[in-house]
């Protein structure tokens, strides 16, 4: 069973993905600012990051260049964020984003079948 | 004899032709001085005008040699004419970004766009436009404009609509996954009372959001009416309190107001308006108040001023961003970092009420954290 983190600063969609995810089988595991966020992937074992991009204390460009600096480089990043002008998702990309999401354009159904795809995409159970 | 007479009838005939000839060359030497003179001020008029244009104009022929140099492509290209006359990019000491720019090949293209970072870091725009001067002479010019405050306010707008689009879809993102929720099956009680007030808040957000912007539409029309009465400050900052207790319990929030019937605080303003300036003071004061924290709401006034003032034990606000808080969409790094959605309209909407009454806004810092915001309004006089 993979082991996923959310870092999302709205806690009704935080619940409902952090739900859905779970009824798909992940381990959940939740952070509400880019702080927390961090502090939980150094300490974790995730198999993926689901990031959004505008959070309190750290946002989420900074936790990306925080895990491509660091040991936990490996770790894929999928953004769920509604930013979603060219330049912030070219610069997510750049940072070593793998997936860019935007939540409104989604239901959180959708999103966990894209999530399953990707990681069966990746070769992660 | 005869040749006397002759000469008698002749001579004064000569005299007038020679008078004539003289007066008609005195007038042709005066046409050519005068067209000297309007050749020359012709002359002196393009240079000035030259001189006195924003673009940057650079001469030079075919192969590179600078004919000419106008004031502003001196100030753009870091030279003097003086030094540069007739020379080659190569044959110059030390050229500038810009300058070996105006000389890179631009083969057919008639335009070229060119960025760098001056030394303070900040990113500058030129537009580099050729244009053929003579081709008889194998002449080029090259025209220099500084485009730096158009791309800075093209960012400025591209920015605006990504931040607009962002508080716009988080709101209604919410509404989209909760009526998904309210559409399924097995629904319990708290689930749907849950998805129905979070369509109800964000809808609220969206609303609050519309209404920031119009207004800032409406103050920069000069559309933002105003209906000036006698007005109780106090009585109207209780109004707003009350608005505000049910969060502030929730979080443990005390809001301290001093005793309002202790004086009268009348100004002559408009009640709605100036509801809005201490509602957003004191809205603001809660939402970044930590939870158990304290809001205080004093008045003061003397003869001829009035002092509101909302005092919170927050994040307070960096000290670099003290000059711009009242700046429209501005929004410190300390705010951003606590509460990721807010529109940054409400202090400049508190700013142009507070001026349009004749007061001032202000904010102090507190050295232990937190903030305190403040407004003065002249107090009221009864009109004789």
């Amino acid at each position: 069973m993979a082991k996923l983190i959310i870092i999302e600063d709205d806690p009704f969609l935080l619940s409902i993905l952090a739900e859905k995810l779970k009824e798909a089988g992940f381990g959940i595991e939740t952070a509400i600012d880019g702080e927390d966020g961090l502090d939980k992937i150094k300490a974790g074992n995730f198999d993926l990051v689901l990031l959004d991009m505008v959070l309190p204390k750290i946002d989420g460009f900074k936790i990306l260049e925080e895990l491509r600096g660091g040991k936990l480089k490996k770790i894929p990043v999928i953004i769920l964020s509604n930013l979603y002008d060219k330049n912030n998702i070219d610069k997510a990309i750049l940072l070593g984003a793998k997936e860019y999401i935007v939540k409104a354009y989604n239901t959180p159904e959708e999103i966990v079948l894209k999530i399953k795809s990707f990681l069966n995409k990746e070769g992660i159970k | 004899m005869a040749s006397v007479y002759i000469f008698l009838i002749l001579a004064p005939l000569i005299a007038v032709v020679l008078i004539v000839f003289a007066r008609f060359s005195l007038l042709f030497l005066k046409k050519i001085d005068e067209g000297e003179k309007e050749g020359k001020l012709l002359r002196e008029r393009q240079k000035e005008i030259v001189e006195s244009m924003v673009e940057g104009l650079v001469a030079h022929t075919v192969d590179g040699r600078i004919l000419m140099v106008n004031e502003a492509a001196e100030n753009f290209l870091n030279v003097q004419f003086v030094d540069v006359k007739g020379k080659k990019i190569s044959e110059i000491d030390n050229p500038s970004q810009l300058l070996r720019a105006v000389f890179t090949p631009m083969e057919d293209r008639k335009e070229l766009a060119f960025s760098f970072k001056d030394g303070l870091g900040q990113e500058l725009f030129y537009q580099i436009i050729q244009v053929p001067l003579s081709q008889k002479r194998g002449e080029i010019l090259k025209i220099i404009r500084d485009v730096s405050r158009v791309k800075y306010l093209d960012r400025m707008k591209n920015e605006y609509i990504t931040m607009m689009s962002h508080k716009i879809l988080t709101p209604l993102t919410n509404i989209k996954w909760a009526a998904g929720i309210l559409s399924g099956d097995n629904l319990d009680g708290p689930k749907k009372q849950g998805s129905i007030k979070n369509i109800t808040d964000n809808a609220n957000k969206l609303i609050e959001f519309t209404s920031h912007l119009l207004n800032i539409t409406e103050i920069e029309d000069g559309l933002f009416g105003y209906k000036f009465e006698k007005t109780d400050i106090a009585e109207l900052a209780e109004e707003i309190i009350k608005n505000y207790q049910q969060e502030a319990f929730e979080r443990g929030i005390k809001i301290l107001i001093d005793d309002p019937k202790k004086n009268f605080y009348f100004v002559k303003g408009d009640k709605n308006r100036l509801s809005v300036a201490m509602a957003n003071y004191i809205d603001n004061a809660v939402k970044y108040s930590p939870d158990g924290g304290q809001v205080e709401v004093s008045f003061h006034q003397d003869k001829y001023t009035l002092w509101f003032a909302v005092k919170d034990g927050g994040v307070g606000v960096s000290p670099e961003s003290a000059g711009s808080l009242f700046t429209k969409f501005f929004r410190d790094k300390r705010a951003k970092a606590v509460h990721t959605e807010g529109t940054g309209a409400g202090l400049f909407i508190v700013k142009n009420i507070i001026e349009k009454h004749g007061g001032k806004v202000g904010y102090d810092p507190i050295k232990k954290g937190g903030s305190i915001f403040y407004f003065t309004l002249p107090v009221y006089k009864e009109e004789k």
